[in-house]
């Protein structure tokens, strides 16, 4: 999010609010509201309600965790059952920098994606900041075509996205 | 020329004696002569220098000096005569003249270069051939001296001549130049006479134009004075302009501070004689600043109650240049802010109200116009709550965001940013206490409540992080306190219906099984308690934590306890106690679990193990009932109580004096033993059949048999011993077989 990676950061109470305006290429500018929720089981049931409102889900699952990409079809599921068709959903696989213990493939994610019908797939390294920005640039652009018809042409876009991280503890980007 | 000191000679020496020296100051003076003559060091070098030159010569011409020697000395001979009488005289006088003209002669009152001309030309003259004559006492020495005095004058005179010659022209030039002036003379005394005249004559207008100058000055003084005043206390045209018509810029501001700054300098006029010009141009300014002013809080005012029209960057520019204004008048900054906490608060709120009501959705104002509104999910209070409290998280920061967006980079007004923000979210404060609470209330389930509590408790965490929604997190903190009231409310509600309920007092069956409600009961809060990580229970302080242990476990207790009391004529007194022991085995069970129930569970196993020991008690007497040694068990009780420890049959002596303790009544007793205790163990395991817990049935059958056994091996001595036969036929180990007591024998030694 913010170009920097903390190792020690602390892992997420509840839901965490953050936001970042993108600037695109033809002068628009989009404000993602992001909201981070967090991995411990008393927040889970907090989670539906904030996908209630939410345009986009990035839900995210770790390239050396098979279990973390066995989750995902759950999570979509949890986004699908609250927002139905009216959501985007991007499938992440983090920790790309860990290419040597990795244990789910790239196909394998993308077949995922395609079958959920999901926006994209990529893979990032909070860590080593790669794909980070790109993630969210191309979140920003599938989103103007996406609220197209409900906001004023002059007017600042303003996009809650939600973002499912269902890996273990990976240090986040900030 | 040098002085030579002369020497006395003896009067009687052949060669004339020269006259004694003049006593003369020149004499006492001769040391500082050359301070006081100041040509003499000159002369004297430069006539060393010609003696020196000379004294090759004359020294071969000694002849000639010594000739002039002599010459002089004549001289001074006949000299010395005449004035002999003289010097008698007045020698003082005369020393005195010579002195003068020596000095005189000596010292001429022309500078060196005159001298040095005079002896120049001396040189010049070849006076070298008359020189010998000059010298000379006699008549061509006269006469040579005469000419050569005539030569000098001639040359004097011809020489003033030369001098003369040069100042004629210039006196030629001056006689002309005098008549000049003197013509010039005569033309100022005219002029002068004129000038009088016309002086005289134009006495008036020269007046005139003395005091048309003196006026000048002054309008020019006051000229300069009105152009500073005006420079000083008004505004220019421009600046009027900017500060009426024009947009709010960099200019503007420029103009409105210098029309502050004459307000403050107009005071000044304020204090003179006249302060009408002061208030003139103070009302003239101030009405100009308050227009400006007014210009400015609409500005703001409009600015920021459109707060989509801050996107516009050179927009907000301005806006911030006017808080900044505004910021040195916090009553005018406040007046602003407070407009602008007011158009949010009623935006946010008209918006909160729309989500929770579901009206004016379609007006666009919703800034999740696409979203599902939160009141959908009013069916599900749970899912409501959630729903309402991730709204209002999202207002949450979308405010701080705009919040932040409008004051970003403005320094000094971070706190006041940070105050509209927590004013701003204040307003839902109340709205959002008023919903939850709406919920909280009208809800009756227990575990309902409680998933509400636990998102209250969830939300209080996040919100805990954001320092601006102190109002919000404050409303959520009482709505907690309100469903741990609900909570405690339903349960005590629950306890006192059953109290009260005639349908839990028919519960009470002969089965002797707890009743229904105390099941349902726990069943809803139990597992509620289960999932609570904390401490205590909702976080509650230690006391208030105990507070409601009592009421989920001691309440329910004291409950069922009350319906037995109601329904204890039903029941035989073990039928109570296995009531009771049932009840307290079902809580135990329940409870024990649950960690945060755990201080409870040590009362419970206390209790348990008083209604055991009754049951036991119980047991034991029927037994002895039912052997017909009750009267024997209670008479050997009040002689000593029985200790197993201390089985002496001699302590009992005073059972003989007992009535009953006869051969005929306990050979009867003897009879009804061997008939009942056979069957004992399975007649008492039958009785206990409805106590649930096969625990506390084995404890309460193997003591109570064991109380026997011990109270038996007793009896059976004492009877040996004071009616001496043994009247009961079974030993201490038969009666511990057929009881099924193992080890019976292991601590039953009697003394």
């Amino acid at each position: 999010m913010y170009d920097t990676f903390d190792d020690q950061y602390a892992a997420t109470i509840g839901i965490d609010f953050l936001s970042k305006t993108m600037y695109l290429e033809d002068n628009k500018t989009v404000r993602l509201q992001l909201w981070d929720t967090a991995g411990q089981e008393r927040f889970r049931s907090l989670i539906p309600s904030y996908i209630r409102d939410s345009h986009v889900a990035v839900v995210c699952y770790d390239i050396t965790s098979k279990k973390s990409f066995a989750s995902l079809e759950k999570w979509v599921n949890d986004v699908r059952m609250e927002r139905g068709d009216d959501v985007l959903v991007v499938i992440v696989g983090n920790k790309s920098d860990l290419g040597a213990k990795r244990q789910v493939t790239a196909e394998e994610a993308e077949n995922f994606c395609r079958l959920i019908q999901g926006k994209f797939f990529i893979e990032t390294s909070t860590k080593a900041n790669h794909n980070v920005k790109l993630l969210f640039r191309r979140i920003a652009l599938c989103l103007p075509e996406f609220s197209e018809a409900t906001e004023a042409e002059n007017r600042l876009e303003t996009v809650e996205v939600h973002i499912e991280n269902t890996q273990d503890n990976g240090g986040l980007c900030c | 020329m040098d002085y030579i000191a002369f020497e006395p000679f003896p009067e009687n020496d052949a060669l004339p004696s020269p006259q004694p020296s003049l006593s003369i100051p020149l004499k006492s003076n001769i040391e500082n002569l050359g301070a006081k003559l100041s040509q003499f060091n000159n002369l004297k070098q430069f006539l060393q220098l010609n003696a020196a030159d000379n004294i090759e010569e004359k020294v071969e011409d000694s002849k000639l000096a010594e000739k002039y020697a002599l010459l002089s000395l004549e001289q001074l001979t006949k000299d010395q005569k005449p004035s002999d009488s003289s010097s008698s005289q007045d020698p003082l006088a005369r020393s005195e003249a010579l002195s003068t003209r020596l000095s005189r002669g000596l010292n001429p009152t022309f500078g060196d270069a005159s001298m040095r001309e005079l002896f120049t030309r001396l040189e010049s003259k070849s006076y070298e051939e008359s020189m010998d004559h000059l010298v000379d006492a006699g008549i061509e020495g006269s006469i040579a001296r005469k000419n050569l005095r005539s030569q000098v004058e001639a040359e004097l005179i011809k020489n003033y001549a030369s001098i003369l010659a040069d100042y004629a022209k210039p006196v030629k030039v001056l006689k002309t130049l005098g008549e000049r002036v003197s013509a010039l003379v005569v033309s100022i005394n005219e002029t002068k006479d004129l000038l009088e005249k016309d002086v005289a004559a134009t006495s008036d207008l020269m007046s005139e134009i003395d005091a048309l100058n003196s006026e000048k000055k002054s309008i020019d003084l006051k000229k300069s004075l009105l152009v500073a005043f005006r420079q000083k206390f008004t505004l220019n045209e421009y600046e009027q302009y900017v500060l009426e018509y024009n947009d709010i810029n960099q200019e503007f501001f420029d103009a409105l501070l210098r029309a502050e700054k004459i307000n403050e300098d107009c005071l000044i006029l304020l204090a003179v004689d006249n302060p009408k010009q002061g208030r003139s141009l103070l009302a003239k300014n101030n009405d100009l600043v308050s227009k400006a002013n007014q210009k400015i809080t609409t500005f703001c005012t409009r600015s920021l109650s459109n707060i989509y029209s801050l996107n516009n960057r050179e927009r907000l520019n301005t806006l911030h240049m006017c808080l900044d204004y505004l910021s040195r008048s916090p009553e005018k900054l406040n007046s602003v802010l407070e407009s602008f906490v007011k158009t949010r608060s009623a935006s946010l709120l008209d918006e909160f109200s729309s989500q929770i009501n579901g009206n004016n959705l379609s007006d666009g104002k919703s800034s999740i116009s696409d979203s599902r509104p939160v009141y959908f999910s009013s069916h599900d209070p749970v899912r409501y709550i959630a729903d309402l409290l991730a709204y209002v998280h999202s207002i949450v920061a979308n405010e701080a965001e705009t919040v932040k967006n409008l004051f970003e980079g403005e320094q000094d007004l971070s706190q006041t940013a940070s105050k509209i923000l927590e004013q701003t979210l204040g307003s839902l404060a109340k709205p959002i206490k008023a919903e939850i609470d709406r919920v909280v209330s009208a809800e009756t389930r227990l575990q309902t409540t409680c998933q509400i509590m636990t998102h209250l408790e969830l939300y209080h965490l996040m919100f805990n992080k954001i320092s601006d929604a102190i109002g919000i997190n404050e409303s959520i903190a009482a709505a907690m306190l309100l469903a741990k009231e609900k909570v405690e409310l339903i349960l005590s509600n629950r306890l006192a219906a059953a109290k009260t309920s005639n349908l839990a007092r028919l519960d009470l069956s002969s089965d002797l099984q707890p009743p229904e409600w105390i099941i349902d009961f726990y069943s809803d809060i139990l597992p509620v308690l289960d999932t609570m990580t904390s401490a205590t229970v909702f976080d509650m302080p230690e006391a208030e934590h105990k507070k409601f242990l009592e009421l989920i476990v001691d309440q329910p207790i004291s409950v069922f306890e009350e319906h037995l009391n109601f329904e204890s004529s039903a029941f035989d007194r073990r039928d109570l106690v296995i009531f009771k022991l049932n009840f307290l085995d079902l809580i135990t069970s329940k409870v024990t679990p649950i960690v945060l129930l755990s201080l409870k569970v040590a009362e419970l196993v206390l209790k348990t193990k008083s209604l055991r020991q009754e049951a036991q008690e119980i047991q034991l007497q029927e037994l002895l009932r039912s052997c017909s040694l009750t009267d024997f068990y209670n008479v050997t009780n009040m002689i000593f109580p029985i200790d197993k420890e201390l089985l002496d049959p001699s302590i009992y002596q005073a059972i003989t004096e007992n009535k009953l303790f006869n051969k005929e009544a306990i050979a009867a007793a003897n009879e009804d033993i061997q008939a009942v205790l056979p069957t004992a163990l399975m007649d008492s395991q039958s009785t206990l059949i409805k106590l649930n817990n096969p625990i506390d049935v084995k404890e309460i059958v193997t003591s109570s048999f064991e109380q026997f056994q011990v109270f038996y091996t007793l009896f059976s001595a004492i009877v040996t011993e004071y009616l001496q036969e043994p009247l009961l036929s079974w030993s201490s180990d038969d009666v511990g077989t057929m009881l099924g007591i193992d080890d019976s024998d292991s601590y039953l030694i009697l003394e």
